[in-house]
């Protein structure tokens, strides 16, 4: 399905970015520059970002280079409501779940496998493993209160934010980023096919 | 603070106002010009367009109310980024901006179809203040609307169909569906100092062209011209008494967490469906053991959302849906009940879009299993995906409802728990809605078909009526219990039509302020209105 025509180069992201604003430029860059990455993880243990790596690469496999560091993105978001406040009525905290919901995870790879960790399962072994705590109800002592398909989705959330808050991800999608100053000009069907074919006269993003 | 010569008010005012959006912000206007000392307490800052981001990631956290909420029910709610905003301006910050008028069918719930209740009130009392509220935003919107009882002319012509509507009208077209589109509150031409829409798409991330005619760039202005205060950072947690029984003062934090009293002669509540029952709730008394107004044991409950079915769809052609504002064209064909229905009352189909984060995080509600490879190849068609949306309405309940919850917020104010659950009839109208968009879709040449299932806006748990033992407030906002109280937001909606509804809050306000003004004029309520209007 996907059409070359509709991904964007980092080239041509780079020549718009010269019209963002400032402000909006800078924060582009910083996330061209390092892609979330911290050098120091505040939220996650060792173990548990090499759980998150693992389970990241099942969950959005990336063929991209260089592209986002979601166990960085993660540990910053992990903490962070992104907009929404509401928790399950019984559930603790966005921290002592996701912190919770790390350990069940370890703990229903433990069950499923024989007590192999999840890092020394094959992939198929391991979306085995996401697939039961995202379907509910999965083997593992911490999942008795533990919400798992709750903890799956807001898990998973916060990798999709990551992943596409990513201008390296925006090129591959055929995003353009920011509007702001220009507008959109050509806006009805046959201008958009015009401008992903890159036409002349038309404002290619 | 855009606002440096604002006034600032020491003791004890006329009307303090708490919350900045629709209801509080068309209030704290409207009464400052008519000569009242006005204070609008405002939990968050103030948000402009300098602050604001053309991106997703950097906007969640600048103008969404995400403090902790308790939720449960059998659908329990996602609160914050879809349905509260915070900042001045509240949710129209992070509207779409569609100011579509109720039917007049929708004040008559009860009398046509036997369900819910009828408010209190006629579309025809709304009419004039609808008009009003329209020229005051600089509503823009097709030459001829084709439903309901306002057909039109609005005060601007309409948004540009983009690529999104043109598809997704072509499959209207074939099916015999009218379509339009939709009226909006943002300017498409130069009205009262903004200019026209530039197409950023990031509305609902506030928009950096003051085109969108939120209320910090339309009433509040305005408002702080006639000498209102909009004193930011406060957050409201009980209204005191006088030892009559009138609300005295609203007690709030500031947001170092100190503590302030505002006293006032008239306090108006507009926190919308889940804090305004909260404030309520916790501003108990000897007098109003069961918190605050809340004699009839209604406070917190007939809490509505709207349907908000979306379905994606994807074209063989690039659509690039994110170019004009997220809503486009509009049909309100399916909004009244018939009878041939297996439910009652209706739905406003808008054609929507979300920009990418939003756009994967939405469909894991209801696809959880698209992970992996499957998401990947997904995403990179992304300029290919159109939405065709819904504004569906959902019955009122006693039972879903705004409690307080065991927890606390960082004042050591509890929150709120708010329960709720979907009824057979919205179950029926949700599977209608989503055969009738994969028709539509069908028919414009869709190659896939995603329908999601969200829910949109809060309504309901301060219902307005006539009679105090089946209401909280009166036909003009007041609260039955208390003469100076009134709640002016969507907590008031006795049932929840189907559009989306700051216009119709904005009306309410409007009316009440005229009212008030009256009552002034007749020398009720202690206030001492000048009876000056602002050129």
């Amino acid at each position: 399905m996907a059409d070359p025509e509709d991904r964007i180069t980092l080239e041509e992201l780079r020549a718009r970015m010269q019209n963002f604003e400032p402000e909006m430029r800078a924060l582009v860059q910083e996330r061209l520059d390092h892609h979330f990455h911290r050098d120091l993880l505040v939220f996650l243990s060792q173990q548990e970002a090499s759980l998150v790596w693992a389970m990241a690469r099942r969950l959005i496999p990336q063929d991209l280079e260089p592209s986002p560091d979601l166990v960085s993105f993660f540990d910053w978001a992990a903490t962070q409501p992104l907009g929404q406040g509401d928790r399950l009525a019984g559930q603790p905290d966005l921290a002592a779940m996701f912190h919770q919901g790390l350990q069940g995870v370890h703990q229903t790879a433990q069950a499923l496998y024989g007590d192999r960790d999840f890092l020394q399962l094959t992939g198929e072994e391991q979306d085995a493993v996401l697939r039961a705590v995202q379907e509910g109800q999965p083997p593992g002592e911490v999942w008795r209160t533990l919400d798992s398909r709750r903890f799956f989705i807001e898990f998973y959330r916060r990798l999709l934010a990551g992943w596409l808050a990513d201008p390296a991800t925006w090129c591959e999608i055929g995003f353009p980023g920011p509007a702001y100053p220009e507008g959109y000009v050509w806006i009805s069907c046959h201008h958009v096919r015009r401008r992903h074919q890159r036409k002349g006269g038309y404002l290619w993003f | 603070m855009p606002y440096p010569q604002m006034k600032r008010y020491q003791g004890p005012v006329d009307v303090c106002i708490v919350g900045s959006g629709a209801g509080g912000s068309v209030l704290a206007k409207e009464l400052a010009e008519a000569g009242a000392s006005v204070v609008v307490l405002e939990a968050g800052e103030w948000v402009t367009r300098e602050d604001m981001r053309n991106d997703e990631l950097a906007s969640f956290s600048l103008m969404n109310w995400d403090d902790l909420r308790i939720v449960d029910g059998q659908d329990p709610l996602t609160l914050g980024w879809p349905n509260t905003g915070r900042g001045v301006g509240g949710s129209t910050l992070h509207f779409t901006a569609v100011a579509l008028r109720l039917h007049a069918s929708d004040f008559r719930v009860r009398s046509q179809d036997g369900v819910a209740v009828d408010w209190p009130i006629s579309y025809q009392d709304l009419d004039q203040y609808y008009r009003q509220v329209e020229h005051a935003l600089g509503v823009s919107g097709p030459l001829h609307f084709p439903w309901g009882e306002f057909h039109g002319p609005y005060p601007m012509g309409a948004l540009p169909p983009a690529c999104r509507d043109q598809k997704i009208g072509r499959g209207m077209d074939r099916l015999g569906i009218r379509w339009v589109m939709a009226p909006h509150a943002i300017v498409t031409g130069d009205w009262d100092g903004r200019s026209a829409c530039m197409n950023y798409g990031f509305c609902i991330h506030g928009c950096k062209s003051d085109a969108k005619s939120s209320m910090h760039v339309t009433y509040l202005p305005k408002a702080i011209a006639a000498g209102a205060e909009v004193r930011t950072g406060c957050m409201a947690f009980q209204v005191n008494l006088s030892p009559g029984g009138l609300a005295r003062s609203v007690s709030y934090y500031d947001r170092d967490g100190r503590e302030h009293q505002q006293e006032a002669a008239l306090v108006c509540l507009c926190c919308y469906s889940v804090e305004t029952p909260r404030l309520l709730l916790n501003s108990r008394s000897p007098l109003f053991p069961d918190g605050l107004a809340n004699s009839s044991g209604l406070v917190g409950r007939n809490l509505m959302v709207h349907l908000g079915n979306n379905s994606y769809a994807r074209f063989d052609d690039p659509v690039d849906a994110f170019v004009t504002p997220p809503v486009g064209l509009c049909s309100q064909d399916f909004y009244e009940t018939s009878p041939a229905h297996d439910y009652v009352r209706g739905w406003t189909f808008e054609s929507y879009f979300l920009f990418p984060i939003s756009f994967a995080t939405s469909l894991i509600y209801d696809y959880p299993d698209l992970w992996g490879q499957r998401m990947v190849e997904l995403m990179k068609d992304y300029t290919h995906f159109a939405m065709l949306g819904i504004v569906g309405e959902v019955l009122p309940h006693p039972d879903h409802r705004v409690t307080l919850a065991q927890e606390r917020d960082r004042f050591g104010i509890p929150v709120a728990r708010v329960t709720f659950s979907r009824d057979d009839n919205a179950r029926r109208m949700s599977q209608a809605a989503d055969a009738k968009s994969r028709q539509i879709l069908e028919a414009a040449g869709a190659n896939l078909i995603l329908p999601t299932h969200p829910f949109d806006h809060l309504l309901g748990t301060c219902r307005m009526g006539a009679d105090p033992a089946q209401s909280v407030v009166n036909p003009w906002c007041r609260a039955h219990d208390v003469d100076n109280l009134y709640i002016v937001d969507g907590s008031v909606f006795p049932t929840a039509g189907a559009v989306n509804p700051s216009l119709t809050i904005m009306a309410l306000a409007t009316r009440t302020a005229a009212h008030l003004t009256e009552r002034a004029r007749r020398g009720e309520l202690g206030l001492a209105l000048v009876g000056r209007r602002s050129p």
